[in-house]
């Protein structure tokens, strides 16, 4: 069924753009939130990446599992507002052969629309790896959160958290759009222990003539204190 | 009653036992730690049910109040037991009707908009509010109504008013910024706006939201 899925995604995306590139992979991750007075908030994440399959559509495809990288990140949240927050992040991405830095600054705005929850998150970054041109990005995240049973997300509940992103990556004389698309299932275990499983689906290289597609496998482990 | 549940930890460190490992390790500082960190929450659960599992005096009220919409019926539970709730809206706003498990009524609430209270209720809240509030914003009001009168017949919503009920008051849900910063309110005002009291919200968490 899962293979059936896949390969439907892909014929699709096939015809849809052309000549591509693709990665499956998978993206577990592990959240850790902690409160602090005065509104202020400490995030600490790690996420790492493993590829299943790569190759071009249409061509003999590499199915291998291969790690790629680990991130390690931490982000510190101050609320501004009765629905909107600041956060200025670090993020340390570990890879086989060098080590990236990452310095984010993000703006979330939070509301309510009867029983869904929405959040807006607009992100800035800059990324520095040795021996590369800065890379730039600018993100704006849309993000609701749907609960499956009555009009909260309780103890033992399911819901859906589908969001859309859209982002502009600048790097030396290269700059393209990229887009993401998230559909996320999530299950409460308590109000502050939750995991979210989906697929994270990525579209970039428009300025390279080689769009490249990729599907990750999303669990994530969100954890409060 | 409280439903028993499986602390998640013991069930990971169930599955792990056998396995002495460094990976064993390694899996249980990653995973396992974390959620010694995690409290204990509040039971408290809401969901919905079917019409046949709603107390028969819970749906003939509904049912005699000619509410036009079929209601959805939910289940509140806590641990101080739970009731029966019927939500429906009825000319663009939002109702919902409590009622004890054997049906008898609790109360009923209506959303409704700041700007249709009456403008001396209004003074009154924004005047108490800011008298213990540095800043607050407004998500949600209803109008309760509680202790229907003997004799008094509910045939439409319409009919639910202040003179059919023994009170009136208003529940507003609200941001409220205090001295530890921005904080969830439950806060009820009597029929003039006066202040009654405040309960602090409890409100899940946003991570998901925002990373």
């Amino acid at each position: 069924m899962l293979r059936f899925i896949l390969y439907a995604c892909l014929s699709i995306s096939s015809t849809l753009f052309g000549q591509t590139n693709y990665l499956i992979g998978g993206l577990p991750s592990i959240n850790f939130n902690q409160s602090l007075p005065k509104g202020y908030a400490l995030n600490f994440k790690t996420e790492s990446r493993f590829a299943f399959a790569s190759g071009s559509f249409g061509e003999f495809s590499q199915q291998q599992l291969r790690y790629i990288l680990t991130d390690v990140s931490a982000t510190a949240t101050k609320q501004i507002g009765p629905t909107s927050s600041i956060g200025l992040g670090y993020l340390a991405r570990i890879g086989r052969e060098k080590i990236g830095h990452r310095l984010a600054q993000q703006y979330v705005h939070l509301n309510r629309i009867g029983a869904v929850r929405v959040a807006q998150r607009v992100v800035t970054d800059q990324t520095f790896v040795a021996e590369e041109a800065t890379t730039l990005r600018a993100r704006y995240r849309f993000t609701a959160e749907i609960p499956l049973n009555g009009e909260k997300i309780d103890a033992h509940e399911f819901y859906l958290k589908p969001n859309a992103e859209v982002l502009y990556v600048w790097q030396g004389n290269l700059h393209e759009p990229q887009f993401r698309l998230v559909p996320i299932l999530g299950y409460v275990f308590t109000d502050n222990n939750r995991v979210e499983m989906g697929v994270d689906y990525r579209l970039s290289g428009f300025s390279t003539n080689l769009t490249v597609q990729t599907f990750w496998f999303v669990l994530s482990w969100y954890i409060k204190n | 009653m409280p439903i028993k549940r499986l602390n998640f930890l013991h069930l990971l460190t169930a599955i792990l036992k056998p396995h002495r490992g460094s990976v064993s390790l390694l899996f249980l500082l990653l995973f396992g730690l974390p959620s010694l960190l995690v409290g204990q929450q509040k039971y408290e659960r809401e969901f919905r049910i079917k019409t046949s599992e709603v107390p028969q005096a819970a749906l003939t009220f509904v049912q005699n109040l000619d509410v036009g919409a079929t209601p959805k019926w939910f289940r509140e539970e806590s641990l101080d037991g739970h009731t029966i709730e019927a939500k429906f809206k009825h000319q663009k706003q939002k109702y919902s009707i409590e009622f004890l498990p054997n049906g008898t009524l609790v109360d009923i609430e209506i959303e409704t908009k700041f700007k249709n209270l009456p403008d001396s209720v209004q003074r009154t809240m924004l005047k108490e509010l800011s008298a213990r509030y540095a800043k607050t914003h407004f998500q949600k009001i209803q109008v309760q109504y509680t202790g229907l009168k003997s004799g008094a017949a509910l045939a439409k919503p319409d009919d639910i008013q202040e003179k059919n009920f023994t009170q009136l008051r208003y529940e507003v849900v609200l941001k409220a910024k205090t001295a530890k910063g921005w904080q969830w309110l439950q806060v009820t005002f009597a029929q003039n706006g006066s202040f009654i009291e405040a309960l602090e919200i409890v409100t899940r968490p946003t991570d998901n939201l925002e990373f």
